[in-house]
């Protein structure tokens, strides 16, 4: 396997945006997780930084990253706000890319611009009330008429689905999965912010209607019948993605172990030097270097279009539970002190969650791996 | 407005390894990083080519390693930067730089305004400004915390321990900035891209026609010095506690 050596250009990638999210979103990261908005001035800021276009390609404006870089902004964004890191893991890898790849020459010139000026990350809405992981058996349709489509249906779950200014949708044209990109301010458009998400505060999560939603032809991403393999393949990526967000708030949740068990004292002694707590932080840091090479072979994979499914899945699925034990053992460490709202490990336990829920549940991930490895 | 800055790469003064007992300073696997205020000297460079056009070019006296911050430059907006090839960045002495830097400005061909830290974060002998403006005989500012250009004329603000005093020159000078001038900006990872794709040009101390070099003193002997922290507790009610900790603050003279 090959392992993308650090390089100075990397180094620097990384340096600044630890330099960004200390300097702007460490500051409100508890404040985004409790008011669970993130800030437009934030979002106008990243975009400056260029975190709004980080695997756009350059001839479009964007950074043109490759997975294998990609994947270090999301880790350390994580470690510092799970929800903002969703956001620009759900714009980067999902609605941006999704217009990016299969959109035509016209539409991106036309539209990309307008969504890199907006500040404004793109939703990417696939998974519906009836039913998330079984995708193909939508029931949102966009029926074909002579210049362009009616579209009717709901989704939810949908990641800044509330405050984006376009959405890339999935949905049903004759027998087959079709996606467009529509404008949210579109006639008959309803959106609903859901409340009460346990983590991953910040970016919204919206459910949408649309009903009789006209959707001019131009908007079409790729060929008619395409949308389903196009939305997988999306998937690919973004199950590393969210890997590489897993792995972030393990790191994160073992970073602030360290520094409190070397910190607290019990029975006259750091706990640091208690065996109980050495070896769950032995077993934690094991468990997030296989994780972090997990990632960066899938990442390694993709940006070399080598064949990624299982690697992506098992990136995901392997990552998202280290980050999952990772809080629930910071929170064993830090004891009280950890259960309380304010403690980073609190909200990374709650963050951690969604990971093992999103972009494809476990189970189904496992499916993925199983199907790939039987080949049946 | 044509701007030089001196660029300096040094050791990481936060991963130093220290011996306790004898302050033996291990350099082995130590990583390299801009000197800290020099990021301040570019920023300021940045902000007067903002307002006035013109080129901010990066001089940099280092060995290979260098690159690494050279491209941090590049990427803050520096349009381009020169690196005189040396085996070490602790090879030489104040006045051997200072000979090597005023050949080097040689190379570019007009410049106005020449930008430097107070000091760098490893020799930190800040004796650097003082012997490039006696060598090139041009007007000198240090310790600025702000500057202003008008015409020919440049104003800075010299910050001093207990004054402040405004002094006027003509360009072309040279200035030593301190960290309170601003606040360096973070590169956007665009510019860091575009970074590695910016000229820098690479000499030898030969393509300057320099064999020998002079220098007056030499490093006898490092050590790192550790830090003996107080640990005062103070315990009691919050409002007895405040009141000792003020008491304590001022007997130390740090309020």
């Amino acid at each position: 396997m090959a392992i993308q050596k650090s390089n100075d250009t990397l180094d620097m990638l990384i340096s600044a945006t630890v330099q960004f999210c200390e300097k702007k979103i460490a500051p409100i990261a508890d404040k985004i997780d409790r008011d669970d908005i993130i800030p437009e001035a934030l979002y106008s800021e990243m975009r400056d930084q260029g975190m709004l276009s980080l695997i756009l390609p350059q001839r479009y404006g964007g950074l043109g990253l490759t997975y294998s870089s990609y994947i270090h902004v999301l880790e350390i964004v994580s470690k510092y706000s799970a929800g903002v890191a969703l956001s620009l893991e759900a714009h980067n890898s999902l609605g941006l890319e999704h217009i990016a790849k299969y959109g035509s020459e016209e539409l991106k010139e036309n539209i990309i611009p307008e969504i890199i000026a907006s500040a404004k990350p793109v939703a990417w809405a696939l998974t519906e009330p009836r039913g998330g992981s079984d995708a193909k058996r939508m029931s949102t349709t966009a029926l074909a008429k002579q210049d362009g489509y009616i579209l009717n249906g709901s989704k939810t779950f949908i990641t800044h689905g509330f405050s984006a200014d376009k959405i890339v949708v999935m949905a049903k044209t004759n027998d087959s999965i079709s996606a467009f990109v529509i404008d949210a301010d579109s006639e008959g458009v309803e959106r609903t912010k859901l409340q009460g998400k346990m983590g991953t505060r910040g970016s919204d999560t919206a459910e949408i209607h649309f009903n009789d939603v006209f959707i001019p032809k131009d908007r079409l991403l790729g060929r008619e019948g395409e949308g389903f393999e196009q939305a997988m393949e999306l998937l690919h990526g973004g199950r590393i993605a969210v890997g590489a967000m897993a792995v972030g708030m393990a790191e994160a949740c073992i970073d602030a172990s360290i520094m409190y068990s070397k910190q607290r004292e019990a029975f006259g002694s750091k706990i640091s030097r208690f065996e109980a707590i050495r070896f769950y932080l032995a077993d934690l840091s094991t468990e997030l270097e296989a994780a972090k090479l997990l990632v960066e072979k899938a990442a390694s994979l993709r940006d070399n279009g080598l064949p990624h499914r299982k690697e992506a899945a098992m990136a995901k699925y392997y990552a998202s539970q280290v980050a999952m034990k990772a809080a629930r053992t910071a929170i064993q460490i830090h004891g009280g002190y950890g259960f309380f709202s304010g403690s980073i490990v609190e909200r990374m336990y709650r963050d951690a969650k969604l990971l093992e829920i999103g972009e494809g549940t476990n189970e189904v991930l496992k499916l993925i791996i199983s199907s790939e490895i039987l080949r049946d | 407005m044509n701007i030089v800055t001196l660029l300096k790469h040094v050791y990481d003064e936060n991963q130093l390894k220290i011996e306790p007992s004898k302050g033996d300073v291990d350099f082995a696997g130590v990583p390299g990083k801009i000197s800290t205020f020099d990021r301040n000297a570019i920023e300021a460079a940045l902000r007067l080519k903002q307002q006035h056009g013109g080129l901010v070019t990066a001089l940099t006296i280092g060995s290979e390693e260098s690159i690494k911050s050279i491209r941090e430059g590049l990427a803050m907006g520096v349009d381009k930067a020169i690196l005189i090839k040396i085996n070490s960045h602790l090879q030489f002495d104040a006045l051997a730089l200072g000979n090597i830097i005023a050949k080097a400005l040689e190379k570019i061909q007009a410049w106005d305004l020449l930008l430097c830290a107070e000091g760098s974060t490893d020799t930190y002998t800040s004796l650097l400004p003082g012997i490039l403006a006696s060598k090139l005989k041009l007007p000198l500012i240090t310790y600025a915390r702000s500057l202003k250009i008008d015409g020919k004329y440049l104003t800075g603000d010299r910050s001093l321990e207990r004054k402040a005093v405004t002094v006027q020159v003509e360009l072309p000078a040279i200035v030593s900035v301190v960290s309170e001038i601003n606040e360096p900006r973070i590169p956007t990872l665009l510019q860091i891209l575009a970074a590695s794709k910016k000229e820098v040009l690479v000499y030898t101390l030969e393509d300057l026609g320099l064999s020998q070099l002079e220098q007056k003193y030499k490093t006898i002997q490092l050590s790192g010095k550790g830090k003996e922290r107080k640990k005062i507790v103070l315990e009691g009610s919050l409002h007895d506690s405040v009141a000792r900790l003020v008491d304590a603050l001022v007997k130390e003279g740090l309020v």
